[in-house]
């Protein structure tokens, strides 16, 4: 009789048994191959096709991309003044660069440790679910890995920023999560560029509040799922100074 | 975690490819042995370790802790399983049954041992594998089990509580026939 109450030793040695010792070398080749052409995802860093943009989100956006392409240094050698109106070399605006109505201060976001509120988790699902353009498996990884909030309850973001650096965490239910960081510059008045390491620009528009602000893409994002991460983590709910 | 490990991580996390590829060489062994494991197929968990691995690099930069590395892993694996299961479109896995050949007669217990537990683990559900191969393989905790699942620890523990109970009552199963065919 092999059912015994060591059955769980069986198991255990069986599976031992098992298992094959060594990966086959192709596995390592044939991800590297994949792995060549795969950009690290960082949420909402990456440039995705042409898309249809308001006047507006365009102009910005262009701006952004011409950041980008007038070198990585320039967030680099900013970085010393960030957050301090008075030292961060801003780039000059480009000709009928629009000025968002609701931007109520000519200065950039103020260092410090910003906090959203509490976001229920069932909100997320039920807005990710109510997104037709992300698919079940996307749906599933960002609730496993992007966010891990499955079977959770509450989810909030913070984001510090602080000598040119930045820090977005995300809590659940308490915990600290993963998150993403780099340096950060302000394009102009009301836009931020957040640039993570391996070179991700994201530009943000900045819409000041009494004592937060709120953030708005104008950069467009690589995928469905980096869309909906990015609106989750940055857009949905304004940030709120904390200290 | 040593910190040579930890380093890696933080550097793959960075965008160094090299730093990535020693991470992915030290860690391919384990994931493809919890894949063949629990897809009881060689193509699919080949497929399944490789998705890993590019999900492993792409989404790296998310991780904030590094020294969560490894559960971090174990949870893409298990998706990248479950993607498996998927695309074949049932929750049963192909089976590829291990041929064992007896050496001497008094090895042959061992073999029916073997042979029974095959069958009992394969009539599991994919959920029901991935946790006896996690908690009774790799010697994950329930805590670390049930993350890697990306499920309560409760959930977790009743799985593994009733897929042991599915391998045991399996393993009397296979043996009563036999006792039949005696009696007959």
């Amino acid at each position: 009789m092999n059912a015994g109450p060591d059955v769980e030793h069986l198991i255990s040695d069986w599976l031992a048994e098992e298992a094959p010792e060594r990966a086959p070398d192709r596995i390592l080749g044939d991800a590297s191959t994949t792995i060549e052409r795969t950009k690290q995802r960082r949420f909402g860093a990456a440039w995705r096709e042409p898309m249809m943009l308001s006047t507006s989100r365009l102009v910005v956006a262009a701006a952004v991309v011409m950041a980008a392409v007038l070198g990585a240094g320039w967030i680099g050698r900013s970085s010393a003044g960030v957050g301090d109106s008075a030292t961060t070399p801003v780039p000059p605006a480009p000709s009928g660069s629009p000025q968002s109505p609701s931007a109520v201060a000519p200065e950039a976001i103020p260092q410090g440790a910003y906090s959203t509120a509490p976001m229920k988790v069932s909100d997320i699902i039920a807005a990710m679910n109510a997104d037709t353009n992300l698919t079940a498996v996307q749906r599933d990884h960002l609730i496993d890995v992007a966010f891990e909030i499955r079977n959770h309850t509450t989810f909030v973001v913070s984001l510090d920023l602080g000598a040119g650096t930045w820090a977005q965490r995300q809590s659940v239910d308490g915990f600290s999560q993963t998150g993403s960081g780099g340096t950060y510059a302000f394009f102009d008045a009301n836009t931020v560029v957040f640039r993570q390491p391996g070179g991700g620009l994201s530009g943000f528009e900045v819409t000041r509040t009494q004592n937060g602000f709120t953030l708005k893409s104008v950069t467009p994002a690589a995928s469905a799922e980096d869309a909906f991460a990015e609106k989750i983590l940055f857009e949905t709910a304004p940030f709120t100074l904390v200290r | 975690m040593n910190l040579a490990h930890l380093n890696r991580v933080e550097q793959a996390r960075a965008g160094d490819r090299q730093a990535f590829d020693l991470l992915a060489a030290a860690v391919v062994d384990r994931l493809y042995s919890v894949a063949r494991l629990v897809l009881r197929d060689t193509d699919r968990a080949e497929d399944a370790v490789q998705e890993t691995l590019v999900r492993c690099w792409r989404d790296l930069p998310s991780l904030r802790d590094a020294a969560r590395f490894d559960a971090w892993i174990h949870r893409l694996l298990m998706h990248a399983i479950t993607d498996e299961f998927r695309r074949a479109g049932r929750q049963r896995a192909m089976v590829t049954l291990l041929r064992h050949e007896p050496a001497v007669a008094d090895e042959s217990a061992d073999v029916a041992t073997r042979e029974q537990l095959t069958r009992g683990f394969e009539r599991l559900t994919p959920d029901h594998r991935a946790v006896i191969v996690l908690r009774l393989y790799l010697g994950l905790s329930l805590d670390e089990t049930a993350a890697a699942i990306g499920i309560p620890v409760g959930t977790a523990k009743s799985r593994l509580h009733y897929a042991i109970e599915a391998m045991r009552v399996a393993l009397e199963a296979d043996e009563r026939p036999k006792a039949r065919e005696v009696s007959a």
